[in-house]
């Protein structure tokens, strides 16, 4: 129960374990934050598995993948990692200590199963003749009093509810391991932590108190995470979505936004006043999921604003409404009527943007995309672990922009939906930033290294295994799996070959591990989705079986270059180039080879680039845990953005008072070392050992610092609107947002402006070709604190605020200052993009005259006002290609900095040690959050001291050098990793430094006579490749 | 190569084998169970994806294979411990064994789960379902039901749903199995 570090500490010696509450994505997060980093993490979950809401889900969005797909291997990984324990149906029963040296009292519920007995046969499961309402399926199904969550749980072990269980004895009499023990009991056992990281996530409320809507009555009404449990392949229906009232496949179905929030009236249960903010998001990738699984089914979205905000989102919105023919109706569903003959649905509401009562009869389905509660017992466990809850019920934040991973108690954070909705990529990042706010605190860990596995026996004989995976049935519905399998054992040097629903999943995984011990194999080639996503599941799996990861090839695009962008070819198309790819894998396996590792001694000091408050808190959260920091700001200042703002949103608190805290800290700190005026501008060295070459840019001096890791946190500029766009630079009186910010940071604003008309969406949201297509995140919410506070100055003021098809207050309680804004008089008209809001110089005056057509009037308005405000989008720094030209990392389309994967690894960049602290417009909460996530990312290999970098370098033929200097003179090198060395007199032969070397393959391009080559990347081999591929 | 209906079936019998063995104090690899349980969790993953892994009418010939072999490793290591009570014993399980795969008697699958719209969804309201066994007859359930003021319902198959509130249906839980099963085995 207690990591090997616990146990060896003695009571003197300060825990270097962590606690995490919560076995859901913020807590797998943050607990493989602290795992890989050499910390022990106990996760505690309360139910039978880890995953929560996440596991349970089928597709995520924007990009629809498969949640299986990294789930499982995730909960899979977290489930083998040497430095993570979890401890399953477990719950916290006390707490002592203070930060950096807990004591914590454990219940570990009775599961009346023995665990190590247990072969999940489900013999008990089948005999038990009680049948209850199955959580796990919403309630959409029964499960019996010994139940499996599903048949493929990890770990596949039974448990008996004892809430439920008669003890009738049936299970106990027909289980042939005797398992069953009726006599088990709960167990009190401590663990001796430093922190405490909260995140037990949300639970989905259940729209009783919505009458009107007739949920719980009619059963064809159902939530979003009911409907969405019914995709996956596990839910109750198989992965059909279907009426629960007689099982047939929908017609028609509706989706109604805002179920449990946008709501003050008081018969709802539950805070409801709140934008729920991942709903929006949820409920169109129900949609699209929904228009995958039936062509022509009739799908109605309604809404009253569609608050996709957020990385890739408003794309996906687009598509949703214009290429996947879902019907969008602004309103909010009136009344709900039941046919009680047929079940179907009738739907009363007002369409506002025409003002109509629309009546849809012959509904099929509704689906209540409902908002989110604190999961049950979070109070208890609250006031247990002595933090704060607010009064919307979820826990309190420290501070809710500078501090909001932190709660009142020190040395207890908090990650995720803990403390309020949040989508999949905030908690990733929130979980990683609250690992690292927790062991900032803790002492360096001392980790044990991990078990070597025997190598495997390589022969002289090519033996080549092929996996092909189903993905789901996102491969296996559009290619023949099994025969590509089949067809693929009759390749040259082929001697296994199969196929697998999910390769990824645990089962996958020991399938090629056991397939290479058992055959012999010497190559493997997977064919599923990318090696972006899967290439260390499957070259851990390798490992396995004591083979080198390098000999894996794949996975082979099968699903990102075939199945997902051939959907509208012939099968025989699609099965050929299927045969076309594997063919080529398995002749870039053949030309495959081993990798050297070196391991080395990681400089255990680290760089941050930006210094605004994100900056600020990553290198005081690295130099709390030991470490020096290098914090690199462009500015003559630190405190970035926060340095132009007045007021912060939503607690409205000084922004400068928030640098000033910050700063005040950093410049005590002596581990960190502020480069104003400096910007980056050469890396040379290599993973753990980076040179960083930073130039001053008023002496233009330049000095190198040697780092380990670095993290990115650049923030963002606002978009440079264009000469006449909103009257811009032509019509007095129109000012961006932060140029008001400065007026009334400044005090300049001392009389009331006459009618301020707020434009929003200003250089996002743009149409496809013009320009900036996302959607900023944090304008709406800046925009309406702007109103809050101007209102506030001056009452007397009437304020307008031009938005464009949909406002989004989406960062915490800006929800509730929107409504207290239009209490307060403040006008929120409704553009559409084809009908634009224009800006002219009034014909008699310095005023601008802003004509709006609002569409929930259905009115013109045309207002005279001597303040027009542009609410600016927010793009990637203007500069930002010098940095990452420096850097070798990559931007998104959408211009921001490319992370690894936007859900999973939203910090990581292709370089290693190189980690990113913003890649998105966000607020400052989440952008400070992200930033730590990305601290604790840096400050692992700091931890442990050492990595392992794989030399993936040029090698030279020295037979084929003929020593005539090009690759050297040419300076085609950008690392300056080749040098001429003299062999014997007169005779230089080319020479690469392996350490500097990163394997682009310039100097190969250039070498003349060939004698220049990347390892695992061979001529020959991308030849044998092409060729394969080609083949008839 | 055999059916996920065949493999389960012979991997039930496999378990059981080693319950038995285990209680003749049989040696078994620390790995069996674990074994087992890595198998049935492939087993069952193939006949959930069945309809995903049997689109566009092609067998999964490769897998059942690959999983087939998992089971006869398996039966192998399992039938070389069961020859330590006796050829004969050994021969007993190995029949059966190959019986099992030969076609199971009975359906082993977890049973499949069908809509049941009548699920209260309120967390207020208690519901359960349990097997009437034919020898109680309806009149004593209705007024045991009566008694513990919970709704009953009895559909074609004697399955009895009661519903009502948490605590009443609680009291009929325990009633109930009284009634069926005797004196409740869990303290």
């Amino acid at each position: 129960m207690v990591s090997d570090t616990a146990r060896k500490s003695d009571k003197t010696s300060k825990p270097t374990d962590v606690l995490v509450i919560g076995g859901g994505m913020a807590g797998i997060s943050a607990a493989l934050g602290l795992g890989d980093g050499g910390h022990h993490a106990h996760i505690i979950e309360k139910t039978v598995n880890i995953g929560g809401n996440y596991v349970a889900i089928y597709k995520i969005f924007p990009a629809l993948e498969c949640s299986a797909c990294v789930m499982t291997p995730l909960t899979s990984f977290v489930g083998k990692h040497r430095n993570i324990t979890i401890h399953a149906l477990s719950t916290v029963e006390k707490v002592e200590g203070e930060a950096g040296d807990f004591t914590v009292t454990i219940r570990k519920k009775a599961r009346y199963v023995d665990e190590s007995k247990c072969t999940g046969c489900q013999l008990c499961v089948q005999s038990c003749p009680v049948e209850v309402p199955n959580e796990y399926d919403f309630g959409l199904s029964l499960r019996k009093a010994v139940y499996f969550n599903f048949a493929q749980q990890i770990p596949l072990v039974a448990t008996l509810d004892r809430e439920t269980c008669i003890g009738c004895g049936t299970c106990a009499a027909v289980c042939p391991q005797q398992c069953i023990d009726y006599d088990d009991e709960d167990k009190l056992y401590e663990l001796r932590v430093g922190s405490i990281i909260m995140a037990t996530g949300f639970e989905e409320y259940k729209p009783i108190d919505y009458g009107e809507y007739g949920y719980g009555i009619y059963p064809n009404v159902v939530t979003s995470l009911e409907y969405d449990r019914q995709t996956h392949p596990t839910g109750p229906t198989d992965a059909h979505m279907v009426r629960p009232s007689d099982g047939r496949e929908p017609d028609k179905v509706l989706f109604v936004n805002c179920v449990g929030s946008r709501d003050v009236r008081e018969n709802i249960s539950g805070y409801s006043d709140h934008c729920n903010k991942v709903c929006c998001s949820f409920g169109t990738k129900l949609a699209q999921v929904t228009r995958m699984h039936y062509p022509d089914c009739e799908i109605i979205y309604t809404y009253m604003d569609m608050r996709t905000a957020g990385k890739a989102l408003e794309e996906f919105l687009w598509d949703t409404e214009k290429n996947q023919g879902v019907k969008f109706v602004r309103g909010r569903v009136a009344e709900i009527q039941e046919d009680p003959d047929t079940h179907d649905l009738f739907v009363k509401m007002e369409n506002t943007e025409t003002g109509e009562i629309v009546e849809i009869d012959k509904v099929s389905m509704v689906v209540l995309n409902s908002s989110f509660r604190p999961s049950q017992e979070t109070e208890k466990l609250a006031e247990t672990l002595g933090v704060e809850m607010d009064d919307t019920g979820w826990v309190k934040e420290r501070d809710s922009n500078a501090g909001a991973l932190e709660t009142n108690r020190p040395g207890v954070f908090i990650a995720g939906c803990v403390h309020g909705p949040r989508d999949g990529t905030d908690t990733v990042n929130e979980g990683k930033g609250a690992a690292m706010a927790a062991h900032s605190i803790l002492p360096l860990p001392h980790p044990e290294a991990p078990p070597e596995v025997p190598p495997a026996e390589m022969g002289d004989e090519l033996r080549v295994g092929v996996f092909i995976c189903h993905c789901g049935g996102i491969i296996g519905n559009e290619i023949d799996a099994p025969a590509l399998a089949e067809w693929a054992e009759n390749l040259d040097n082929v001697v296994f070959s199969t196929d697998y629903i999910f390769m990824c999943s645990d089962p996958g995984q020991e399938m090629v591990t056991q397939a290479i011990k058992d055959n012999k194999l010497n190559r493997v080639v997977v064919g599923s989705c990318s090696p972006l996503q899967h290439e260390e599941t499957f070259r851990s799996a390798l490992e396995a079986a004591g083979l080198s990861g390098y000999y894996l090839v794949g996975p082979v695009g099968l699903r990102e270059h075939l199945t997902l962008v051939h959907t509208k070819d012939a099968r025989d198309v699609r099965q050929e180039k299927a045969q076309d790819m594997i063919r080529s894998g398995v002749a870039q396996a053949i030309n495959n080879e081993d990798v050297p590792l070196k391991e080395v001694k990681v400089t255990r000091e680290s760089m941050v680039i930006g210094g605004g408050v994100s900056g600020l808190t990553a290198a005081l959260d690295i130099a709390r845990k030991g470490f020096n920091v290098y914090l690199v700001e462009k500015q003559g200042v630190l405190g970035g953005r926060l340095n132009d703002l007045h007021r912060l949103f939503p607690e409205m608190g000084s922004a400068q008072e928030i640098v000033d805290e910050l700063v005040s800290k950093v410049t005590k700190e002596k581990r960190i070392t502020v480069l104003l005026n400096s910007k980056v501008v050469e890396r040379d060295g290599s993973y753990g050992n980076y040179d960083i070459t930073v130039e001053n840019t008023e002496s233009r001096e330049r000095s190198t610092y040697r780092v380990g890791t670095m993290v990115v946190a650049v923030g963002t500029d606002t978009y440079d609107p264009k000469d006449g766009e909103y009257g811009w630079n032509e019509v007095p009186g129109v000012i961006t947002t932060l140029e008001l910010e400065r007026m009334m940071r400044s005090g300049e604003l001392k009389k009331p402006p006459k009618n301020p008309v707020f434009i929003h969406c200003v250089g996002s949201r743009q149409n496809p070709g013009e320009g900036n297509r996302y959607c900023s995140r944090v304008c709406c919410s800046a925009v309406i604190a702007m109103q809050h506070e101007l209102h506030e100055m001056f009452p007397e003021a009437k304020i307008f605020s031009a938005y464009k098809e949909h406002i989004r207050p989406f960062a915490n309680k800006m929800e509730e200052m929107w409504r207290e804004n239009r209490q307060n008089g403040v006008a929120y008209l409704r553009w559409v993009r084809e009908r634009p809001v224009t800006v002219e110089k009034a014909p008699d005056s310095d005023e601008a005259i802003v004509t709006v057509y609002d569409t929930l009037s259905q009115e013109t308005f045309k207002i005279r006002s001597n303040m027009v405000v542009l609410a600016l989008g927010l793009e990637a720094p203007h500069d930002v290609n010098e940095l990452t030209k420096a850097l070798g990392i990559t931007r998104g389309q959408d211009g921001f900095l490319a992370e690894m994967h936007m859900k999973f690894r939203p910090v990581e960049t292709t370089v290693p040690g190189v980690f990113l602290g913003c890649t998105y417009a966000k607020n400052v909460s989440d952008s400070v959050n992200q930033a730590r996530g990305a601290a604790g990312e840096a400050t692992a290999p700091l931890n442990l001291g050492t990595v392992e970098i794989e030399l993936l370098t040029a090698e030279v033929d020295q037979d084929l050098c003929v020593g005539c200097d090009l690759c050297h003179y040419s300076e085609i090198c950008p690392y300056d990793a080749i040098s001429m060395v003299e062999i014997e007199p007169g005779v230089k032969k080319s020479v690469t430094d392996e350490m500097r070397c990163e394997g682009c393959g310039a100097c190969a391009a250039i070498c003349p006579t060939g004698a220049r080559d990347l390892r695992w990347w061979r001529e020959e081999s991308f030849l044998d490749q092409i060729e394969d591929m080609l083949r008839e | 190569m055999y059916s996920v209906a065949a493999l389960r079936s012979a991997w039930m019998i496999l378990n059981d084998l080693v319950g038995e063995l285990e209680r003749e104090g049989v040696f078994l690899p620390d790995l069996i169970r674990a074994d087992l349980r890595n198998s049935k969790m492939v087993i069952e993953y193939l006949a959930s994806f069945s309809e995903d892994i049997g689109a566009e009418d092609s067998k999964d010939t490769d897998l059942q294979s690959e999983i087939s072999a998992k089971v006869m490793s398996i039966k192998d290591t399992v039938m070389q411990q069961a020859g330590e009570r006796g050829e004969q014993y050994r021969e007993q399980w190995l029949q059966r064994f190959n019986t099992a795969l030969e076609g199971p008697k009975d359906d082993l699958a977890v049973g499949v789960r069908t809509p049941i719209s009548d699920i209260p969804r309120d967390k207020d309201t208690g519901f359960f379902r349990i097997k009437l066994p034919d020898e109680i007859p309806v009149e004593v359930v209705s007024e045991m039901a009566e008694d513990c003021r919970v709704n009953i319902s009895l559909d074609g198959e004697r399955h009895l749903q009661v519903s009502g509130s948490r605590e009443c249906v609680r009291d009929a839980m325990k009633r109930l199995g009284e009634l069926f099963y005797g004196e409740s085995k869990l303290k």
